[in-house]
């Protein structure tokens, strides 16, 4: 079959300096994952300074999943009934699911992006424990696990559709469709973007191993990669679930009957975090 | 493996269009061979034939 791109695409990941800054409540908070420095009262505040963060905390709050009997009117009460922890990550992951533009034209489908990365998320947030690993530091790296294919669609909109048609076209991986048409993958471009954005040294690791981690939070993020596409929470209609060796999957000691019920939750809670954060 | 007319026919290929829950695990497991994934693919089945999508 004669290949859909005859030239393989050069990407710049130089290029990725053009990118806009991160909002300052995410590198602030980013910056406190390791420690317990910032207080219930100065989440609050941050959260506060941005109204449609804020709305969209107390949304969380009041939603189904999370909802109690009386409604969260404040901030201070969405942080003592979910946790602050939670709280945390869900604030960063609502800011960075706006931080991104939708450029006009492009076949990236922004929305599919989102759903798996809130998916990757909840899946490694419910896992992490397994593996001695922070649930919060997992869902992050979770939720920003693909974010070179988001730079690539927003800053290299040609490169991105030509690795999309290659994959449909041979039913292959992404990352090999990205090495076919442009010889890097998107890896590789989110461990740049997040060393630029100097993400923590973890979540850094986790982004850049996804694809081939054993051991550690990478390790997590793969598997719960692999775990978000097996749930089919992307609602890409091409999907894969990637191969990964039984002898890794071997490293989430979970009984059978336990990781039935912890995927019918992981469903449940993706459903209503990806409502509040992508309306 | 089915025989017809003494020919050996491999299992048809999963499709993307087929919507029945059985045929979308199938085929969003195409890539994975058994020992890889099994333990995932067990318990996605599990779910789907208590829990239909």
């Amino acid at each position: 079959m004669t290949p859909p791109v005859a030239v393989a695409v050069a990407v710049d990941v130089r290029a990725i300096r053009d990118l806009p800054s991160l909002p300052v409540i995410v590198l602030e908070l980013l910056s406190t994952m390791d420690a317990e420095a910032t207080t219930v009262q100065t989440l609050a505040y941050k959260i506060s300074q941005d109204q449609a963060l804020a709305a969209k905390t107390l949304r969380l709050a009041n939603s189904s999943f999370y909802g109690r009997p009386s409604a969260v009117v404040r901030i201070e009460q969405a942080i003592a009934m979910i946790g602050f922890r939670t709280i945390r990550s869900l604030v960063i992951a609502a800011s960075l699911t706006t931080a991104f533009s939708r450029p006009a034209g492009g076949n990236f489908d922004f929305d599919c992006f989102w759903q798996h990365a809130i998916g990757t998320a909840v899946c490694a947030r419910h896992i992490a424990a397994v593996f001695n690993i922070s649930p919060d530091s997992a869902f992050i790296a979770g939720l920003l696990h693909d974010i070179g294919q988001l730079v690539l669609a927003t800053h290299f909109a040609a490169s991105s559709d030509a690795a999309r048609l290659w994959r449909d076209e041979h039913d292959c991986s992404t990352v090999e469709a990205e090495q076919e048409t442009a010889g890097m993958d998107h890896a590789g471009v989110g461990e740049a973007l997040a060393a630029h954005w100097r993400f923590p040294a973890a979540i850094r690791d986790a982004i850049a191993h996804h694809h081939d981690a054993v051991a550690g939070l990478p390790l997590v993020v793969r598997l719960a990669d692999a775990i978000a596409h097996a749930l089919d929470l992307a609602g890409d209609p091409l999907a894969a679930v990637p191969v990964i060796d039984d002898g890794l999957w071997s490293q989430l000691a979970i009984a059978p009957g336990r990781l039935v019920n912890m995927l019918r939750d992981i469903e449940v809670e993706h459903r209503e975090i990806a409502k509040v954060l992508l309306q | 493996m089915n025989l017809h007319f003494g020919i050996a026919l491999q299992p048809p290929a999963p499709v993307a269009a087929d919507p029945t829950p059985d045929a979308r695990v199938a085929y969003l497991f195409r890539h994975t061979q058994p020992g890889t994934c099994d333990l995932l693919r067990q318990a996605i089945v599990a779910l789907r034939t208590v829990n239909p999508p």
